[in-house]
């Protein structure tokens, strides 16, 4: 059985044709608010191309495009990266870029599947992301994914004139394994 | 009465005229097991590389410290990861010289450079990570104002084991006010 196949997603390499599909979403606002602390700007069909050219060839990333088993649509990408060899960690990232699938349990899928990957595949000790305070439904997700909140770093990002908190999420393979096992 | 003088330290510049210094305290591995980089022996190059990019560096502070009693030279301490927009720096100190350990010159020398991240640098959230094995290293940032944020479990590997890291931070408004009220003392 492939572990990059859930119920109603799968995992999938990145597509050079990907790109259509993502540039759309580099020009929504409530997109880019909870993707990352870039300045919120949109982002030209260039810079995605560049992205996905050094994406390709990172060493120390794995990134996927997150599609629907029903009907193939790219919804979203999450990705793994910063490495860190000796800890054995990674940090995940994830980005559900079409908003028709947004408060329906794709983003916790996807969450899931890329922990599978993580330790089941990677072998690694911990995974630890970092999520806006104001961003309570990815928060919701991981949790069901797995994740535990380990730390708020008060005030950490400035955005629409204030600053917030960021919370810093961790989950090790013990404790996933013991409450997901497949 | 300088911003980069304290009550028993002094911040001054770097300088290539240290090197044997910096190599001394960052090869001794009682100082190296509480920083981030993999505690192994570092090549005289790497060294010297370290110091040509620290000096080049134009988001990271870094200070030489000494006592003000003896003008001795004991260790370093920095900002980095300085962050503009969100006004935001990362926090790190090595006091090289052991001898010199739990006499407050770190708890000073961590005061002064956080004058200067709010004072000089206009910034708003200072943090750090302190490793769950180095209690002493805790107890300075307390006194100094910062404030225990979280901890992410298991993030370090070192010596055979998977160690708590715990992140701390002072805001602008917090240090103000410790300042204000004299619990500890003010530097000036």
């Amino acid at each position: 059985m492939n572990p990059l196949i859930g119920d109603r997603i799968r995992l999938s390499e990145l597509c050079r044709d990907d790109v259509d599909v993502v540039v759309p979403w580099f020009h929504d606002y409530e997109f880019l608010r909870l993707l990352d602390d870039d300045p919120v700007r949109p982002l030209s069909r260039e810079s995605h191309e560049r992205w996905y050219e050094e994406a390709a060839k990172a060493k120390d990333a794995y990134h996927f495009s997150i599609r629907t088993l029903d009907g193939d649509t790219l919804i979203g990408t999450c990705s793994l990266y910063d490495q860190d060899r000796r800890s054995h960690s990674a940090t995940f990232g994830i980005g559900v870029g079409d908003k028709a699938y947004w408060g329906r349990g794709y983003g916790t899928e996807a969450t899931r599947l890329t922990l599978r990957a993580a330790f089941y595949e990677l072998n690694y000790h911990r995974v630890e992301l970092e999520v806006f305070a104001y961003n309570a439904r990815a928060i919701r997700a991981y949790e069901k994914a797995g994740f535990v909140q380990e730390a708020t770093l008060r005030e950490a990002v400035y955005r629409e004139g204030a600053y917030h908190d960021v919370l810093v999420m961790g989950v090790l393979k013990d404790e996933w394994v013991a409450a997901f096992d497949l | 009465m300088t911003l980069f003088q304290g009550q028993l330290v002094r911040l001054t510049a770097i300088s290539r005229d240290h090197l044997p210094d910096y190599k001394s305290w960052f090869r001794d591995y009682e100082v190296q097991r509480f920083l981030s980089r993999a505690a192994l022996p570092v090549s005289d190059q790497a060294e010297e590389a370290w110091f040509e990019e620290m000096a080049k560096a134009k988001d990271v502070h870094l200070f030489d410290i000494y006592v003000l009693e003896d003008a001795r030279l004991i260790g370093n301490c920095s900002l980095f990861k300085v962050h503009q927009r969100n006004r935001s720096a990362t926090f790190g100190i090595a006091i090289g010289e052991k001898d010199c350990w739990g006499k407050g010159y770190g708890t000073d020398a961590t005061r002064v450079l956080l004058r200067y991240a709010f004072q000089e640098l206009n910034l708003n959230r200072v943090q750090l990570e302190v490793y769950d094995f180095n209690p002493r290293g805790m107890r300075a940032y307390e006194k100094a104002g910062f404030q225990h944020e979280g901890t992410r479990r298991s993030a370090l590997y070192r010596e055979g084991a998977y160690h708590d890291v715990h992140m701390m931070s002072v805001l602008r408004p917090g240090w103000r006010q410790l300042e204000a009220s004299g619990d500890e003392p003010a530097d000036r």
